[in-house]
């Protein structure tokens, strides 16, 4: 039901993106996606140093890269639905033990901006 | 797999009310403690800690706060176990739960209610003890 992958944030500072992709993806790269603020990099596990290390020579500090376990397909769920989900995935997180939660939950703009009221 | 994508970048931004940002240090913290037990103290020579201090500059985290981390891991006693957990949420939901813990029984009793609250089933898949080289079996085995 997971993948495990290698997934790097960067802030888009003055980056360029089609000049980024083209420099990074002979290293490995699966997936480039574009947000307001960021750019985010997927990559298999086992191009997940290699990339790393590709921006490391090209200067460039990601924001966030760590290793993450994305769902093969995501679900979709009524807006009351998802948020009790989220509700609970916020409780595990709140546990010291845990580190990470995963889920297969299609997190929608609506549901995202729902998420803090 | 974009809608996950978006997923992680939103939470770090919802991230920025105070509770939260203590959560983030704190897995932090962890993570450096772990990579400082696995590979030593320089993070010239261990990819794990290089990698979670860089996180930890993303995350805006106080250099005193990732001073203290390391210092703490290198003389911290306990080892810490990677555990994993499988189960669903209501609606049919899966959930994978990542857990660094120094105490499993603590971890999956907590699991185990977390999901007993709100879930259907859950199936637990622990993993080998952090700890495979042989300094820090030994010191795992002095614990016993």
């Amino acid at each position: 039901m997971f993948e495990r992958k290698g997934i790097i944030t960067l802030l888009k500072g003055d980056l360029n993106a089609d000049e980024l992709q083209m420099e990074i993806i002979d290293a490995g790269v699966e997936d480039f996606e574009e947000t307001d603020e960021n750019f985010v990099i997927t990559t298999p596990v086992e191009s997940f140093a290699a990339v790393q290390r590709k921006l490391e020579e090209m200067g460039i500090e990601a924001e966030n890269a760590e290793l993450q376990r994305i769902p093969v397909e995501t679900k979709t769920l009524p807006v009351d639905d998802a948020l009790k989900v989220l509700r609970l995935v916020e409780l595990f997180e709140e546990d010291d033990d845990i580190q990470n939660v995963f889920h297969n939950l299609e997190v929608t703009e609506e549901i995202a901006e729902k998420m803090d009221s | 797999m974009s809608g996950h994508n978006k997923w992680s970048t939103i939470k770090r931004k919802k991230g920025a009310a105070d509770a939260k940002r203590s959560k983030i240090f704190s897995r932090i913290v962890k993570e450096i403690t772990v990579a400082v037990k696995e590979g030593g103290p320089d993070p010239d020579g261990n990819a794990r800690l290089r990698l979670a201090l860089n996180n930890a500059r993303g995350a805006n985290m106080p250099k005193d706060n990732i001073i203290r981390a390391l210092s703490k891991a290198e003389k911290e006693n306990t080892s810490l176990s990677e555990v994993t957990y499988e189960g669903f949420a209501p609606n049919g939901i899966a959930l994978f739960i990542e857990c660094l813990t120094d105490n499993t029984m603590r971890t999956v009793s907590n699991v185990r209610a977390l999901f007993n609250k709100g879930a259907e089933a859950w199936a637990p898949m622990a993993r080998w003890p952090l700890c495979s080289n042989a300094k820090a079996s030994s010191r795992s085995l002095k614990e016993i």
